[in-house]
């Protein structure tokens, strides 16, 4: 099996991309300000080279091929779970109360997710392809859910967060909801083309440069937009916002509570009569 | 298929919510307010802008003038009446909500500017801010049908109107203590 010619194109975009964007965030000192993130980016082009080596030398039909593919994909979910980790941090830690309230919910998510991507694999056992995709979907769900939830709370308590980093957090959410697309199309048709092996091996051919190239061009346009907002050097860090004291919170807070609970009532009593 | 093409629709979803929310804000982008800088949270900006219309309001939604001009006037101008005062309820109405999401959006600004928050509390203003929403949208259906309910209309006034004294006040006391920055962003 050979990769098609659309996706060697992608490849090599995404890969000049990468490059470009990892060169960016050492050039722009952004390594400093989220280390995990550049180390994400790092492990990735590393990747990406010992990728082209690997199917160079072996192919990209082959089982050391396979393996290696999984491998460096595991480990990239793995730093990317810490890039996100990180961000999570990063973009609430101005905020101790809500940082307190949020991490809970942040890792409530994750343990929600990933209990689903248990079971959901654990489900699908009599073949190796849907099990792993099945649990990369899952996992690439976790992530998505962890990054909106933490999108919903900068909005919802109108946070101040700085644009690159969310614009990463973006990015990084748009690529994992593309991955949870693709797989769950992939985990379908699998499934529905097991019944013959040389039906599912031309069938295979078609689908991984499908399946190739929605996810190539996904990171294409994320890796543009990182490079976009790269491309000048990064804003000096706000300064943390100055807390109120402890009493301000204890004492507004059920005040404002009951008001509004009072209001809901009588827009209700609204509603009735 | 059909759990695939959920997932698929579901995605397509969160691909736009995901592009709103990674979207800079109007506070983000240079030159304009940052959150620590937000000044509308003064005493004044809290009390309610729209409720203290509500004389004039009701003046123009009884409906005893209209329906005594009913046996006077030509029908065509009755519903021409009838369709004003529907818009000034729900523009009335409108500037009802706009009164309670400031005093929400202060509540919210509170808590990120605590250094301790009661989950409990977070939860029951998340779930109060969902609610209102959704009996404001049904009242508002209810004012497109054409049915205006004045003394419903004026408890909910009298009460908008309350709240921003009662709260004054509570403001009042807690923000004394507050270094001159932190009073500064909530225009004290």
């Amino acid at each position: 099996m050979q990769l098609s010619h659309v996706s060697y194109a992608i490849w090599i975009v995404t890969t000049g991309l990468e490059v470009l964007v990892c060169a960016l965030i050492y050039r722009r000192g952004l390594y400093r300000r989220l280390p995990f993130f550049a180390a994400y980016l790092t492990v990735l082009v590393a990747s990406e080279g010992l990728a082209w080596a690997v199917y160079g030398v072996f192919g990209f039909g082959s089982w050391t091929a396979y393996d290696y593919g999984w491998i460096a994909h595991a480990i990239l979910l793995a730093a990317r779970g810490l890039a996100i980790a990180e961000l999570c941090f990063r973009m609430l830690r101005s905020y101790p109360g809500i940082w307190a309230l949020a991490w809970r919910i942040l890792l409530a998510v994750s343990f929600v997710f990933l209990l689903h991507a248990a079971v959901e694999s654990a489900s699908r056992p009599y073949w190796l392809g849907t099990f792993v995709l099945a649990l990369d979907r899952d996992l690439e769900l976790t992530a998505t859910g962890v990054l909106i939830v933490l999108l919903l709370i900068g909005r919802y308590y109108t946070l101040e967060m700085n644009s690159l980093e969310r614009r990463i957090a973006g990015g990084l959410c748009f690529l994992s909801v593309v991955v949870v697309m693709t797989n769950a199309v992939m985990v379908q048709a699998m499934a529905r083309h097991l019944t013959s092996w040389l039906a599912y091996a031309a069938w295979m051919a078609d689908a991984q440069t499908w399946w190739n190239s929605a996810r190539g061009l996904a990171a294409v346009s994320v890796l543009a937009m990182w490079a976009l907002a790269l491309r000048k050097p990064i804003a000096a860090e706000r300064p943390a916002p100055v807390l109120l004291p402890d009493s301000a919170y204890r004492e507004l807070s059920p005040a404002l509570n009951f008001r509004l609970r009072a209001l809901n009532t009588r827009l209700l009593e609204l509603l009735k009569s | 298929m059909t759990e695939a093409l959920l997932f698929v629709a579901s995605g397509l979803a969160l691909l736009a919510l995901v592009a709103v929310l990674a979207w800079p804000r109007r506070a983000d982008l240079p030159g304009n307010a940052t959150h620590g800088e937000i000044p509308d949270l003064s005493h004044e900006d809290l009390a309610p802008r729209h409720a203290k219309y509500f004389p004039l309001i009701r003046q123009a939604l009884e409906g005893s003038d209209l329906a005594q001009l009913g046996r006077r006037i030509p029908s065509g101008t009755r519903r021409r009446l009838r369709s004003e005062r529907r818009k000034l309820a729900r523009r009335y109405l409108a500037g009802l909500r706009e009164d309670f999401l400031r005093l929400e959006r202060f509540g919210r600004m509170v808590a990120a500017l605590s250094p301790k928050v009661d989950a409990r509390q977070e939860a029951e203003r998340l779930r109060l801010g969902i609610r209102f929403r959704v009996v404001y949208a049904a009242v508002s259906m209810r004012l497109a049908f054409g049915q205006i309910p004045v003394p419903a209309f004026e408890r909910l006034t009298s009460f908008v109107g309350s709240l921003a004294i009662r709260l004054d006040a509570s403001m009042a006391t807690v923000l004394e203590p507050r270094p001159p920055q932190a009073s500064a962003n909530l225009g004290a």
